[in-house]
């Protein structure tokens, strides 16, 4: 270590020891270039204090974190409240944030696009490989391949017969048609609802809910809180082979907060269905989570105004009320 | 990747260079790769951030009115001028730029960039000082 590499480190301290002032003052004396180094050490530290924006890669990375796609989140675990205090007050580091965010919504649509392309070939090569591999496995393949298929028949048996009716599908198909309400014309808006089309549900939520962080003040929002609501809730649904269907809790209490933002903010009066169409699925993703007294007050509210849902929300009463 | 930005960087040497860029990566680390699908999100998107990056304004050293205000009044002896710092900040090596933005700005202990940075403690203190005294340098 040389001398000027021993004054940056004592620099560094916060606090310095009498002797390690008295060994600072000795090299600041004796080493030439020792006031330049103390100028620019110092001048750094300013830079870094005064109006300083984090580089855009530091944003990138910590875009990736809140997708939930960073490897190593240990450094970003450390700069989390830094960045996010500088995001509330910094406008022009918003709008990287922002622009970086939907280019991150673009690549994970293009790639979930491409991989869906790529495949039914590898469907094919699998089949191939399975095919041959029979033919050499012989009668212990088919036995393997008949106990699968029995093992399978009896799940999909028992999660027919114990899974209520509700709890088979978050959004069953003649409830898919929530997003044919185009209310809205706003370009992230319409490319969530594109994602949605195309079934890539978290891309949805990420495109929607830049529409709300960008637009948060425009009169038709609660189409998009809508629209991310029910999204939540579907993209809440899993399965294990399409049986035994389970619901992601925290998705659906995200679609529920949604749903009841858009019934709010949607007061005019002027979309009443909208609102009763919100406390249907909101009432339907209350039952997903045993729920079942919130999901009564909504679904009241849907039979008693006679919403579009009527029929299904008497329904998923009725079942309650049977209990 | 060339079919990705196709239709949104205009200069077709663009799209290469950052397909090339998403092939080392590849070439580099495949041995590492868990999940390629998860893989090719974050080497895409970083990629492109990187380049996002080289073409945007370089807000790390613009400085509001306010703050160079408070510099000219502030301009003593023993400081450099903040908007020069910046901009021979913006002209190190990405490592050393990253190293200088951790330990300042993110206030991150030399341990901590070191696991970030994949080297040892006593390699990064090192690249710190070093990069500090470039920074003296090229002010001068």
């Amino acid at each position: 270590m040389n001398e000027l590499d021993k004054i940056l480190e004592l620099l560094e301290k916060d606090v310095l020891s009498p002797d390690e002032q008295i060994v600072l003052d000795e090299l600041l004396s004796a080493v030439p270039d020792s006031g330049k180094i103390v100028k620019t050490f110092n001048s750094l530290k300013d830079s870094f204090g005064k109006d300083f924006h984090p580089d855009e890669v530091i944003i990138g990375e910590y875009v990736l974190y809140k997708n939930n796609m960073l490897d190593d989140k240990r450094t970003m675990l450390l700069l989390e409240n830094k960045i996010d205090d500088h995001l509330r007050i910094c406008d022009e580091c918003k709008k990287v944030f922002t622009d970086l965010n939907l280019e991150y919504a673009d690549v994970d649509l293009f790639l979930a696009d491409s991989i869906k392309e790529t495949k039914p070939n590898e469907e094919i090569q699998n089949i191939s490989a399975g095919f041959f591999r029979k033919l050499t496995a012989g009668k212990f393949a088919y036995a393997a391949v008949a106990a699968l298929v029995v093992i399978y028949l009896g799940m999909f048996a028992a999660s027919s017969v114990f899974v209520p009716d509700y709890k088979k599908h978050a959004i069953s198909e003649d409830e898919r048609s929530f997003y044919n309400t185009r209310g809205r014309t706003s370009e992230l808006f319409q490319r969530g609802l594109n994602a949605i089309d195309k079934k890539e549900y978290n891309s949805a939520i990420l495109l929607l809910e830049e529409d709300i962080n960008t637009n948060i003040n425009e009169s038709s929002i609660f189409y998009s809180h809508f629209i991310l609501g029910v999204t939540y809730i579907q993209s809440s649904e899993s399965s294990f082979l399409g049986t035994f269907k389970s619901f992601d809790k925290e998705k659906i209490e995200n679609g529920i907060t949604n749903l009841k933002k858009a019934i709010e903010l949607n007061s005019s009066g002027k979309y009443e269905n909208l609102n009763l169409d919100a406390h249907y699925f909101a009432g339907k993703a209350y039952m997903l989570i045993d729920e079942k007294d919130s999901a009564l007050e909504h679904l009241k509210i849907v039979v008693s105004n006679k919403g579009s849902y009527y029929k299904k929300a008497q329904e998923l009463l009725d079942k309650i009320n049977t209990r | 990747m060339s079919k990705y930005r196709a239709g949104k960087i205009i200069n077709k040497d663009d799209a290469e260079d950052l397909t090339t860029s998403v092939y080392l990566a590849f070439a580099e680390q495949f041995e590492k790769i868990d999940n390629i699908e998860n893989w090719l999100r974050r080497v895409i998107f970083l990629t492109f951030v990187r380049f996002y990056k080289r073409n945007t304004t370089h807000r790390t050293y613009e400085l509001n009115e306010r703050t160079a205000a408070e510099n000219t009044n502030q301009q003593a002896e023993n400081s450099f001028d903040i908007e020069a710092i910046r901009k021979v900040l913006h002209e190190l090596s990405e490592e050393k730029q990253e190293i200088i933005q951790l330990r300042f700005w993110g206030e991150l202990k030399f341990q901590e960039i070191a696991e970030r940075l994949n080297k040892s403690e006593a390699a990064v203190k090192k690249m710190f000082y070093r990069t500090v005294e470039e920074i003296k340098d090229r002010l001068e």
